[in-house]
């Protein structure tokens, strides 16, 4: 595993990871914990997997952010009750599962 | 990190996810980012180029506009609905489900036990069965195929299509559509809007306050000289004897059968709703500044969230072809016509005729059966199950007589006759209208208009004008003598019979008052309805002051109009008079406050703005608030002591042009309840200063603080409820809005004043809020600032240019 989590494809083992990561969260939720754990496989360490997790949160959110700014839906979203919300917990399964797989080793 | 501390990390993280997913799986389903079916709809369609559908009946496109609005052309008829169906379920498919369930009896399994009671009384009264014979009807003529391939449009939608997300949100997928469930959205429009309880809310007034009280404040007919047809009528003379055999002329009225409050309370809700009105007139060329002929309509309904109206654009070829549809206009979700609108040549708009459809019937009963004909017969009988979310189910007894379903509270039983229990064709009618190129097309497809009742105006291109109420209207037969229908009738004496009627069923209406003896007027120069009394002294029974809306619209109309009609009136003045807010009801009400006295300087610092008010009521106005306030509370300080002591509440006092038309010296004025014997000044004076009791309480400064538009989804959650504000108009001005539990106003406001060529026509309308009902759309409520202020869009009958949004074509051509 060092050759994906410190050697010199890590990086594009990383960016492989959010690629797959991002369509698979597209699909379904659980699509959100397979690339957390995804991410967490590919991290170097426990803290490493967290930042990478959350940054994964973070792009998925973003990308979902302008998906809806494109379809005029932002806006709507923002202001609806316990929808947003909801929508960064879901996000934040993916930090979490990072956590636990890079844990285990 | 050290071993032991990692396994605890792992598991914690893992017990994390197991827990979001047992817990909250149906949450993150609900929420999660893309996936979320919450977010199925908020791209509806592809990111690039038209959405390709394939259809089984030919090609179609379909053009949004820059308001929603789709401009639907079709190579045939069939593929033309096909498409209507698609779109309308796009925009509105969680608006359409609620309507079949709510008149189906089967919103409980959605919303759970708050809906029982609404779900029992739609059971109760079969509207499904009612439906399925109207269908039986219709696929027989030539609408049928064209509800059948629109039906396919929604189906297909529902199957393919990204749902609302209100199905997520109540957790449930919807059903197929049927064309049954079309015409269920009719069998609901036509109750509300012609189906009431007044006779027994008049019988137990009768009961308990006699009939002398009865007859003064429930009179036959309002003291007034605007009804709809002011001079004569172009019908044909009425022969009651050649409808009914040995009929003679309506008897006197005879004695109501006692005590139903307790039945109409409860049925109450479920009727039309009382003051709910409409506007609609008309002009030919001699009467207008173009020389050709106006049309204007606003329909006033209860306002919903999504809008109650849904506007489009239908054609085929393109709509140039001789004999092809091109229509615009308005239709309820669900309904696959344009129901108020335009063709190219032919304008036309309708207002509820406010008539009597309704009859009870008591029985004399022995061991569950009823006496009917000199013997006692089973009721037909069915026992359904309503499912309730979250609760146990619900059985409920249907029970039919042979006038129709029975329904029963607290012992208290009668059954209900409303011709829309038959099978009736007005989709048939309305699919007419919508290929109508002349007004003789016009009047074919108001012949075979069933129910509703319509004040229909129509106008065309070419200098032709309309007024015709079309309908159904019943003969009351007892005894081979036509009797009228302002009571409760002993259904087992025969009493009330209606000749030709077949509830549930198909019926011949042979009892039924011929069309052509309707009174209508050909060619009017200028005509206006807003749901007063169709014309004085009627050859026939229609309605009473209980069904007929008060005068104050009518008259308003009619003075502007004759006004502008002199000068030659424009497409300006048509929209100038729909957002007047002149109320003569306000006015009558301010003078009688005047005529108070011994009041407290603050009860006098109100009636001094009633001096200075100029009659409008507008938002920013305190002298409106005042009026209104006045008015309602003058009611109640007349009647509430005598309606009161009786155990009716204020739903049954009477209507205030009855209260402010009422002599000075009338005994209602006096309070029972005190030693003195109070005046109309003195019911005044109690009046206002109640009037200044709220204000101070309550801190409203202007009438827009109590007229405020506050429109909310079905969910009631601040983000899918449209935005406040504080509204002109009330229940009684042309710009009509009432705020309340469920606020009412103009629902599609219309203009079309015809040029010599399409081109010259000025042809406008608006909905109060927009084209969608997903929340997530740019068109949700888009529309709603510029309704609230009297503002207007195009209505044209041209596309937009560009390429389609929605393709439609055969199944090997498209996706």
């Amino acid at each position: 595993m060092d050759a994906v989590r410190t050697g010199r494809y890590a990086e594009l083992a990383l960016l492989a990871v959010f690629v797959v990561g991002l369509l698979a969260g597209s699909v379904h939720w659980t699509g959100i914990v397979a690339a957390g754990v995804l991410v967490g496989v590919v991290s170097s360490s426990v803290t490493r997997a967290f930042v990478l997790g959350l940054t994964f949160s973070f792009v998925l959110v973003a990308a979902f952010a302008a998906w809806l700014a494109w379809n005029g839906a932002l806006g709507v979203w923002v202001e609806a009750g316990p929808v947003p919300l909801l929508t960064l917990v879901a996000a934040l399964l993916a930090p979490v599962a990072a956590v636990g797989t890079r844990a285990l080793g | 990190m050290n071993t032991a501390l990692r396994a605890v990390v792992a598991v914690g993280c893992a017990a994390a996810v197991v827990a979001s997913t047992v817990l909250g799986g149906s949450y993150l389903g609900l929420a999660a980012p893309f996936s979320g079916d919450a977010f199925d709809s908020v791209q509806q369609g592809p990111a690039t180029g038209a959405e390709r559908v394939a259809s089984p009946y030919g090609t179609a496109t379909v053009r949004y506009d820059d308001y929603g609005v789709p401009h639907v052309d079709a190579e045939n008829e069939e593929a033309l609905y096909y498409a209507v169906g698609y779109v309308q379920a796009r925009d509105r498919l969680f608006q359409m489900d609620l309507q079949r369930r709510l008149v189906g009896g089967t919103l409980s399994a959605a919303f759970g036990e708050r809906a029982v009671e609404s779900d029992r009384f739609y059971r109760q009264m079969d509207f499904q069965t009612a439906a399925a014979a109207s269908w039986a009807e219709l696929r027989r003529t030539e609408a049928g195929p064209h509800l059948e391939a629109y039906t396919a449009g929604v189906n297909r939608y529902v199957d393919a299509g990204a749902h609302p997300p209100e199905f997520a949100l109540l957790g449930y997928e919807p059903t197929r559509w049927h064309p049954t469930d079309t015409l269920l959205v009719g069998k609901l429009i036509s109750w509300r809007l012609s189906g009431n309880f007044a006779d027994l809310r008049r019988a137990t007034v009768r009961s308990r306050l006699g009939p002398e009280a009865t007859a003064e404040l429930y009179p036959d007919a309002l003291a007034h000289d605007v009804p709809v047809v002011r001079g004569e009528s172009d019908a044909d003379p009425f022969d009651a004897e050649a409808v009914a055999v040995n009929a003679r002329d309506g008897a006197a009225d005879g004695d109501s059968a006692g005590d139903f409050a307790a039945l109409y309370e409860a049925l109450e809700p479920f009727e039309t709703e009382q003051g709910i009105g409409s506007n609609n007139w008309v002009l030919s060329g001699a009467a207008t500044a173009t020389g050709r002929p106006m049309l204007a309509n606003d329909p006033h309904l209860s306002l919903t969230v999504p809008s109650v109206w849904y506007e489009m654009h239908t054609s085929v070829g393109g709509g140039v072809a001789d004999d092809s549809t091109n229509a615009r206009g308005v239709t309820f979700p669900g309904v696959p016509f344009v129901i108020i609108g335009r063709t190219t040549d032919v304008a036309w708009g309708v207002t509820n005729v406010g008539g009597d459809f309704t009859d009870a019937y008591t029985y004399e009963t022995r061991d569950g059966q009823y006496l009917y004909d000199g013997e006692y017969r089973d009721y037909d009988t069915k026992t359904e199950t309503i499912s309730v979310a979250g609760a146990p189910d619900v059985t409920v007894e249907v029970r039919k007589t042979v006038h129709g379903p029975v329904v029963e509270r607290e012992g208290r039983e009668v059954a209900i006759a409303w011709p829309g229990f038959s099978a009736t064709n007005e989709s048939l009618g309305v699919y007419r209208l919508n290929r109508a190129e002349t007004m003789a097309d016009v009047r074919d497809a108001l012949r075979i208009w069933d129910v509703p009742a319509q004040n229909f105006v129509a106008a065309t291109r070419d200098g032709r004008t309309l007024y015709y109420p079309a309908g159904r209207y019943p003969l009351r037969v007892t005894d081979g003598d036509v009797v009228r229908g302002d009571r409760i009738f002993d259904g087992s004496a025969g009493e009330g019979e209606w000749p030709g009627y077949t509830p549930y069923g198909t019926s011949s209406w042979s009892g039924f008052v011929p069309f052509e003896s309707i009174p209508h007027v050909d060619d009017p120069a200028v005509l206006a309805s807003a749901n007063q009394r169709t014309i004085d002294d009627p050859p026939f029974y229609v309605g009473t002051s209980a069904t007929y809306a008060e005068p104050y619209r009518g008259a308003r109309i009619y003075d502007r109009l004759d006004a502008v009609a002199d000068a030659g009136a424009t497409a300006d003045d048509m929209q100038t008079l729909q957002r007047d807010a002149a109320s003569r009801a306000g006015a009558s009400f301010a003078r009688i406050a005047r005529t108070a006295d011994g009041l407290s300087p603050e009860a006098r610092e109100l009636v001094a703005e009633l001096d200075r008010w100029d009659g409008e009521m507008r938002a920013d106005s305190r002298g409106a608030l005042v009026a209104r306030l006045f008015r309602a509370e003058f009611v109640n300080a007349t009647f509430g002591d005598e309606f009161g002591a009786v155990g009716l509440d204020d739903s049954y006092h009477p209507t205030p042009y009855v209260t402010e038309t009422l002599p000075a010296d009338a005994r209602w004025f006096d309070d029972v309840r005190t030693a003195e014997t109070e005046t109309r000044a003195d019911a005044a004076a109690t009046a206002m200063e109640r009037v200044a009791e709220r204000i101070d309480q309550d801190g409203d400064e202007t009438y827009g603080d109590v007229n405020r538009l506050d429109l909310a989804h079905p969910f009631d959650r601040a983000f899918l409820n449209w935005p406040e504000r504080p509204m002109d108009g009330s229940a009684y001005t042309v710009s009509n809005y009432r705020a309340g539990d469920s606020p009412v106003g103009s629902s599609w406001r219309m203009v079309v004043a015809f040029g010599e060529t399409a081109d010259e026509d000025v042809s406008l309308g608006v909905i109060p809020g927009g084209q969608s009902g997903v929340f997530w759309s740019p068109h949700y409520h888009d529309q709603l600032d510029e309704w609230a202020t009297g503002a207007y869009k195009p209505m044209s009958l041209d596309a937009p240019t560009g390429p389609p949004d929605i393709v439609f074509g055969t199944e090997e051509a498209s996706t």
